[in-house]
Formats: structure tokens, C-alpha cells, sequence
């Protein structure tokens, strides 16, 4: 890998907390849409004990 | 290399790879936790006649035919842009893993039926609920599945079988794949059970209705049974796993260890110690709500809080003032400074026996007064920020135990990703892998 990728890259540090980042926004904006979709199920009727 | 070597400005494909496949970890571990947690509820719900095991059970099938889109859109995307960052590796692994693969490809077919039809089949199978809890461990039994065949793949990537890659036995069987499979079976309930306390912790503060709230505190402890429970078992199960990985990959031992990144260790001391503290608080303020009051039960689990409490500080004391080299993190001498109380020997087993047996004691007095009841719904708020704390700590402990296996293959000079054999930077190493089989143009000479 010789390219202007090498050129364009972060710091490993930088990296590192981008890719944590990364990993917070694509569960946390799944698990948001998932609450969001679950809002919209109906409440199951279930007995009191 | 005959393909074209691609990388990711800014953040490079290293990143970009660890992320997709952290991010569908984080979901697949959850899956497979809460389906196995949901169908023993069911069936619970069936011998006991308590209709909150099937109103739980009910919840996991819901949380899963959720999740389940993303957590298996993540992988999908990362395997495509596995082939397309890494070509060379991706192409040698699959043939050398390609029964795994093809298996994995079967179980998630096999998921996708059973989960949507355990769901869908509910009400329908209402009078056969027999049938429909075998529904629901059966799909639970694919995704264990499943997860122990990826780590087969998983745990031969830090640690090849000493046989040739086409030894289909062997490299199934490679030396730390059944540590690495108890480890994550044990973690999966773990994980899935914290999650659920911190969720229900959440709807108990929202909850208005009298019955909801009976529901979701009862929700909260159930979660936290199985979270803490399991959680006790696994720094057990963890040293088995290391100490295999000691004896099959020392240089990854020592860099996760006690080299450059041992300070991951320290982090996860850190959830283990926050894991630990928040469940046993709650357990003693529970204890106030025994439907029979047990005022000694209660003290000796203060006594418990105080003693897990110290056990989690030993854990935390570091070997050497070298913390966090990589952010510049050194006091002292670094290396050099040694710490009282931070070697592993004696002290950090005795801290970490100390937690497990600690954890068994009181979890074992909060069951047997359990068994006896508890008024549920009256719960304080501060016992449910205990639930939410240990439901963000244990994601946080999964994220750093992932990034810890994973970057222990940079341990050996110059960091591989085939252990050995593929270097990161896609090199084939043909003189010093000892799983090369026939003479190729990629792999070497025959040994």
C-alpha cells in the first residue's frame, strides 16, 4: 500500500476512537430505529397475578 | 499482489472492518442470549403457571425479530467489504474454512424460519405449548450453534491448528476453539441478561400502570440473575481461555498481557469491578422487599457489598507504572516502577477468586429469598440506575474484549491476520507457516 490513502490516513489514535465511534453510531442508530419501530406494537393483554 | 491493494482514507480498513463486525457482534451476542433466556422463560412460564415467563419469553421473540435485520445486515456488509479490502486473506481462509462457512450459511436460513415462526406462532400454538417452546429451543440451539462455528474461524485466525490447513478436523478443533466457544456461551447470557435488567430498568421509570410496574421489576431481577450469574463464571472460563492462548501464541499472550496493551485488562477489571458492585447493591436493596423479612440475609449481603467492593479495587491496582503508553499515560520508571499489590501473582487471583466467590455468596442468599418472593413494584429508583449502569457497562466490557482478541494477532512482528501464515498487510509467509499444505504459487513450498 503505497497510494495517497497512506498520505490521507489519521493518526492510530485517531483511529482508534473513530472506530469506537463508529461501532456507538451504527448500534446506537440501530437500536434507536428498533425502539422506534417497537413504539408502534401494540400492548400485549396479559393477567395480573 | 495479483489484486488491486485498497485502503480507506482517514480511517483505514482496519477500522472500517473492526467496526462492521463489532457492531454485529454487539446484536448477534444479544440475539442468542435472549432467545436461550427467552425460550427457557417460556417454558419456566409453562411449569410454574406464572404468566410473566410468558409475557418475558413473548418480549425476547419481539426484541429479536427486531434486531435480528441489523444484526445480520452488519456481517453481510463486513464480509463485502472483507473481499474487497482483503482479498488475498479473505480467499485463503475460505478455503481453508469452507465447511464453517457453509454451515453458517444454513443455521442463518434456519434462524430466520424459527425465529419469525417461534414469533408468529404464539397465540396459534397457545394449546400446544410444548411444541412451541421446542420451537423456540431449537432456534436457540441454531444461533449456539452458529456462534461456535464463526469461532472456530474466530479462534484459528490467533491460533492455526499445528496441522495443515486442509486438515478439516484439526483446524476446527484448533487449540483455544472450545476455551473461546464456553467463553461466549457463558458472555452471551451474561450480556443478554444485563441487558434485559438495564430495559426493563428503563420501562419500571416510565411505568405508570401498577401492573407494569410489578412486571418490569420483576423484568429488572430476573435480568440480573442471569447477567450476574453467568458474569461469575467467567473470569474462570477467561484464564482457561488465556492460559491457552499463553501456550499456543505467547507473543499475543504477552502483548495483551503485559506488553503495550495490557492496559485492556485494566479496563476490563474496571466493568468487572462496576458489574459486580451495581449487582450486589441491588440485591441488598431488593432484599428490603423479601416477602419474608430476612434482616440477617440482608446483613451478611452488606457484608458481601463491602468485600466485593475491595476485591474489585485489588483487581484494579496496575503491575507498573506503564498505564496507557499510547496516550502517554507512563508515571515513574514506567516498566520499571512496580506497583504494591499489582502483580498477578498472588494478588490478582486472590482478587479475582475473591470477586467470584464473593458474587456466589450473595448471589446465592439473594435466591433463597427469591425463592420466598419478593413485593414487586416498589422498587426505588436507585436500584434501577444500578440495572441501567451494569446494562452499559457490560456493552462497553464486550466492546473491549473483542478489540483484545482481535489485536493480540499484532503481538507477533510484524502483526498478522492469519496467525504465522498472513501478515496484515496480505504477505503469505511461505517459509514460516506451518500450516502450508501443497506446493502453490501463493503458499509456499510442501512441507
Amino acid at each position: 500500500m503505497t497510494g495517497w490513502e497512506v498520505v490521507a490516513l489519521f493518526p492510530p489514535l485517531v483511529r482508534f476512537f473513530a472506530g469506537v465511534l463508529l461501532v456507538l453510531v451504527i448500534v446506537g442508530g440501530s437500536a434507536l430505529f428498533s425502539f422506534w419501530i417497537y413504539s408502534m406494537y401494540g400492548e400485549d393483554k396479559y393477567e395480573e397475578e | 499482489m495479483p489484486v488491486g491493494d485498497i485502503d480507506i482514507p482517514g480511517i483505514s480498513k482496519e477500522v472500517v472492518i473492526a467496526a462492521l463486525f463489532q457492531s454485529h457482534v454487539l446484536w448477534a451476542a444479544f440475539i442468542i442470549g435472549v432467545i436461550t433466556i427467552g425460550a427457557t422463560s417460556e417454558y419456566l412460564g409453562v411449569l410454574t403457571k406464572q404468566p410473566r415467563y410468558d409475557r418475558f419469553a413473548k418480549g425476547t421473540a419481539i426484541a429479536a425479530i427486531l434486531i435480528f435485520a441489523t444484526g445480520s445486515f452488519t456481517p453481510i456488509l463486513a464480509v463485502l467489504f472483507l473481499i474487497t479490502l482483503y482479498p488475498v486473506f479473505w480467499s485463503y481462509i475460505q478455503n481453508i474454512m469452507f465447511w464453517v462457512l457453509l454451515v453458517e450459511a444454513f443455521m442463518f436460513i434456519g434462524e430466520i424460519i424459527l425465529i419469525y415462526a417461534w414469533y408468529a406462532s404464539w397465540d396459534k400454538l397457545a394449546y400446544r405449548k410444548t411444541l412451541h417452546v421446542v420451537l423456540g429451543f431449537t432456534a436457540a440451539v441454531l444461533f449456539l450453534g452458529q456462534m461456535t462455528f464463526i469461532n472456530a474461524l474466530g479462534s484459528y485466525l490467533l491460533t492455526p491448528a499445528l496441522a495443515a490447513a486442509n486438515n478439516v478436523g484439526a483446524t476446527y478443533f484448533n487449540p483455544t476453539f472450545l476455551a473461546l466457544n464456553m467463553h461466549r456461551f457463558v458472555g452471551n447470557l451474561s450480556y443478554a441478561g444485563f441487558l434485559v435488567a438495564g430495559f426493563a430498568a428503563l420501562r419500571y421509570l416510565r411505568s405508570t400502570r401498577e401492573g407494569d410496574r410489578e412486571f418490569f421489576d420483576w423484568m429488572g431481577h430476573w435480568g440480573l440473575v442471569w447477567g450476574f450469574g453467568f458474569l461469575l463464571l467467567q473470569p474462570f472460563i477467561g484464564f482457561g481461555y488465556l492460559k491457552a492462548i499463553r501456550e499456543h501464541n505467547a507473543a499475543a499472550f504477552d502483548y495483551i498481557m503485559v506488553g503495550e496493551k495490557a492496559w485492556l485488562f485494566e479496563l476490563l477489571t474496571i466493568g468487572l469491578g462496576v458489574m459486580g458492585v451495581a449487582s450486589v447493591a441491588y440485591c441488598v436493596h431488593k432484599l428490603k422487599f423479601a416477602v419474608k423479612p430476612m434482616p440477617t440475609l440482608r446483613n451478611l449481603t452488606i457484608g458481601a457489598l463491602g468485600f466485593m467492593t475491595v476485591f474489585s479495587l485489588l483487581n484494579l491496582v496496575p503491575a507498573d507504572g506503564e498505564l496507557v503508553p499510547q496516550i502517554g499515560l507512563v508515571f515513574g520508571e514506567g516498566k520499571d516502577t512496580k506497583l504494591p499489590l499489582g502483580s498477578m501473582y498472588p494478588w490478582k487471583y486472590i482478587g479475582i477468586t475473591g470477586l467470584m466467590l464473593v458474587g456466589i455468596f450473595a448471589l446465592g442468599l439473594y435466591l433463597k429469598a427469591a425463592a420466598g418472593g419478593f413485593h414487586w413494584g416498589r422498587a426505588s429508583r436507585w436500584s434501577q440506575y444500578a440495572l441501567i449502569t451494569t446494562a452499559v457497562t457490560v456493552v462497553l466490557t464486550m466492546m473491549v474484549m473483542g478489540y483484545t482478541r482481535e489485536t493480540a494477532r499484532r503481538g507477533e512482528d510484524p502483526g498478522f491476520l492469519l496467525s504465522g501464515c498472513i501478515t496484515l498487510g496480505q504477505e503469505v509467509k511461505t517459509e514460516e507457516c506451518p500450516q502450508a499444505t501443497e506446493p502453490s504459487p501463493g503458499i509456499g513450498d510442501p512441507r
